[in-house]
């Protein structure tokens, strides 16, 4: 899963972040990116986020990413 | 860097009004500005928006407008947001502030005026079109037919009367100087309308905005000359009507014009045909 997330980030931003980098501070992910990334994640494995969890600590690193998605697998 | 966002009090008002006078509106003044930070009384729960800060200082601000209205025999909340600003270097985090937003629970959320980013942002989140055009009547006049009358509200004993009780809040709520509330007699009942009267940049005249109408289809049932007898009731040369109250009606001397982006709603289908545009930025900043 890890390698996938990498994988989009590079693509959406032409930069491969570290799996504890901050990807806000980085400029790896913005407001679109996000909504982007909730797509993408929803039509490859099927996982959907409430609104609720949708927040900075929650997408601020890959690591973080993964155990979000992991809670909704 | 330290970046929160949390619930504003009016007490923020200060901090956050340097990033207001960042928007191109050289007409509105502080004291406009201040008006977004007037709580409804009739939302209990209601708050002037995010704030979004960095190290405490305001970087951010979505305004919000809330309405409490009785539609298809539920009340509801409605939130409009407005003045939506994020410094550029905090843009990223813009998200984070309609997520906030729609955490809130039993509403219906619009955006009356986004821009084009703001547009993007909250389609791609669920947010509907519900307006595209706003039609223009003259203060023509055409023959009235004999039964149709318009009489003008101006005090609360005569509202009291004449209105529901759902339609006397709505009175109370807008006793602004420019408002003006109409009462449409038509041989098939009568029709209720709230119109802000408004100057507009580059317009060397006093505009008529229609707000709300309680019967659309009484109101259009004296379709054409009813937009000159609220013309002339309002004191007006030209009034806008949003289309949706039209129901796609071929009028006679009138012109349609689109907005430069769709009024926006997010909430149950169900409630799409009630949204109006009383408690927006529209009313309260009068532009």
């Amino acid at each position: 899963m890890r390698d996938k997330l990498i994988d989009f980030f590079r693509h959406h931003s032409s930069y491969q972040p570290e799996p504890d980098e901050n990807l806000f501070e980085t400029g790896v992910l913005d407001s679109f990116g996000i909504v982007e990334f909730l797509d993408y994640i929803q039509s490859e494995m099927g996982v959907e986020i409430p609104v609720d969890e949708i927040t900075e600590d929650n997408f601020s690193t890959i690591d973080n990413i993964i155990r979000l998605i992991k809670e909704h697998c | 860097m330290s970046v929160i966002i949390r619930k504003t009090v009016p007490e923020d008002f200060e901090a956050i009004l340097p990033l207001l006078e960042k928007f191109p509106l050289p007409y509105i003044k502080r004291r406009h500005w201040e008006k977004l930070f007037e709580i409804s009384q009739s939302v209990p729960e209601a708050f002037p928006g995010f704030i979004m800060e960095d190290s405490g200082n305001a970087v951010g601000f979505l305004g919000l407008i809330f309405g409490r209205r009785s539609w298809n025999g539920k009340t509801i909340k409605t939130v409009n947001t407005t003045s939506w600003i994020v410094l550029q270097a905090y843009r990223g985090r813009s998200v984070f502030m309609l997520t906030k937003l729609l955490k809130i629970q039993d509403a219906v959320f619009t955006d009356l005026t986004p821009s084009k980013e703001v547009y993007s942002l909250i389609s791609r989140v669920g947010f509907k079109e519900f307006e595209t055009h706003n039609r223009l009547f003259f203060s023509l006049p055409l023959p009235v037919r004999n039964k149709n009358r318009i009489e003008r509200i101006t005090n609360k004993e005569d509202a009291q009367v004449c209105l529901t009780e759902d339609q006397f809040a709505l009175f109370s709520d807008h006793q602004q100087q420019f408002c003006r509330h109409l009462i449409l007699k038509a041989e098939k009942g009568n029709c209720y309308i709230i119109l802000t009267r408004m100057v507009r940049r580059k317009i060397p005249f006093i505009f008529g905005q229609v707000q709300y109408i309680s019967h659309p289809e009484v109101f259009r049932s004296i379709l054409p000359e009813a937009g000159g007898m609220i013309c002339r009731a309002a004191g007006v040369p030209v009034l806008g009507v949003w289309e949706r109250y039209l129901k796609g009606m071929k009028i006679f001397m009138s012109v349609r014009r689109p907005l430069p982006f769709p009024m926006m709603y997010y909430g149950p289908k169900e409630f799409e045909n009630n949204l109006d545009t009383l408690y927006s930025e529209s009313v309260v900043l009068n532009i």
